[in-house]
């Protein structure tokens, strides 16, 4: 690891509400009734509103960017949801540094609920000493 | 052919909000030049999940599921049910917000696998983002998961 900086990322924690949930299908543009009609989310298989997936790859981009600073830029994100999540569930998104090389690291992320991990992720971030 | 997208600095900040990323450098001009950037910055993920790039059909031509028929070519329809699958976000720089992006779109697989929820099929949709310039900025992958409703 570098000195100065911290080789665990987070945990940054996250609550995503309905108000959540509304705001980013409103920001993406995204009209799927999954996210915010409950009856609808229910004939779906989910017993409330699923949060975007997208959401979570905000929610990896926050969690590197506050760990790597204002100088540190996100190279590259490759995460995978590992099962649904419903709103207002408790979330913690974690990582830690797997190597560095120079001002590159790679990074291993994850958010959990519980005792269940549902995102799994890669990173690249480039972080100037 | 390709999609013209404006990043507009409202819908950008408004994206940060959602997601209660408050960091500066997306709404404070000169916290982003502190940092070194020329302008406000785009919150790295916001141009890729967009779920339409463009004003988007008419209310009429979503599915009753609301899904954009247009966003996922070929991958979704009314019968099948669309699940989040994963995405490969490439970022070559920063996008900034004002800028313009040359947004293409190409599915470039698409595959089936039986599981134990069913006959779930993936389909993979790449979505390459070139400035004016005409140099690629992001390119994002997509793989979209879908399941015959019950």
């Amino acid at each position: 690891m570098r000195a100065e900086r911290a080789d665990t990322l987070g945990p940054l924690r996250k609550r995503p509400s309905e108000i959540t949930l509304f705001r980013f299908s409103a920001a993406t543009w995204n009209a799927h009734r999954l996210h915010y009609d409950a009856p609808f989310a229910m004939t779906e298989g989910s017993a409330a509103p699923l949060a975007q997936a997208y959401l979570f790859g905000a929610y990896l981009a926050q969690l590197i960017q506050e760990w790597g600073g204002s100088g540190a830029r996100l190279a590259r994100l490759d995460y995978r949801s590992r099962r649904p999540i419903t709103v207002g569930t408790e979330l913690v998104c974690t990582g830690r540094v797997v190597q560095w090389r120079g001002e590159q690291a790679d990074l291993e992320l994850e958010i959990t609920a519980g005792d269940q991990r549902c995102v799994e992720a890669t990173a690249t971030a480039m972080v100037p000493a | 052919m390709s999609i013209r997208f404006h990043v507009d600095s409202l819908a950008a900040q408004r994206f940060a909000q959602a997601v209660g990323d408050l960091n500066p450098a997306y709404f404070n001009l000169e916290a982003a030049r502190d940092a070194g950037h020329p302008g406000l910055v785009a919150p790295p993920t916001f141009v890729t999940s967009q779920n339409s790039w463009t004003d988007g059909p008419p209310e009429a031509e979503l599915f009753f599921d609301g899904v954009n028929p247009g966003r996922f070519p070929g991958a979704v329809s009314p019968e099948a049910t669309l699940m989040g699958g994963s995405q490969e976000v490439d970022l070559r720089r920063n996008v900034y917000q004002g800028e313009d992006l040359d947004i293409e779109v190409a599915a470039v697989d698409r595959y089936v696998r039986d599981t134990s929820r069913g006959q779930l099929t993936f389909f993979v949709v790449e979505a390459t983002f070139r400035d004016v310039a005409g140099e690629v900025v992001v390119v994002a992958r997509d793989t979209v998961v879908t399941a015959p409703r019950a």
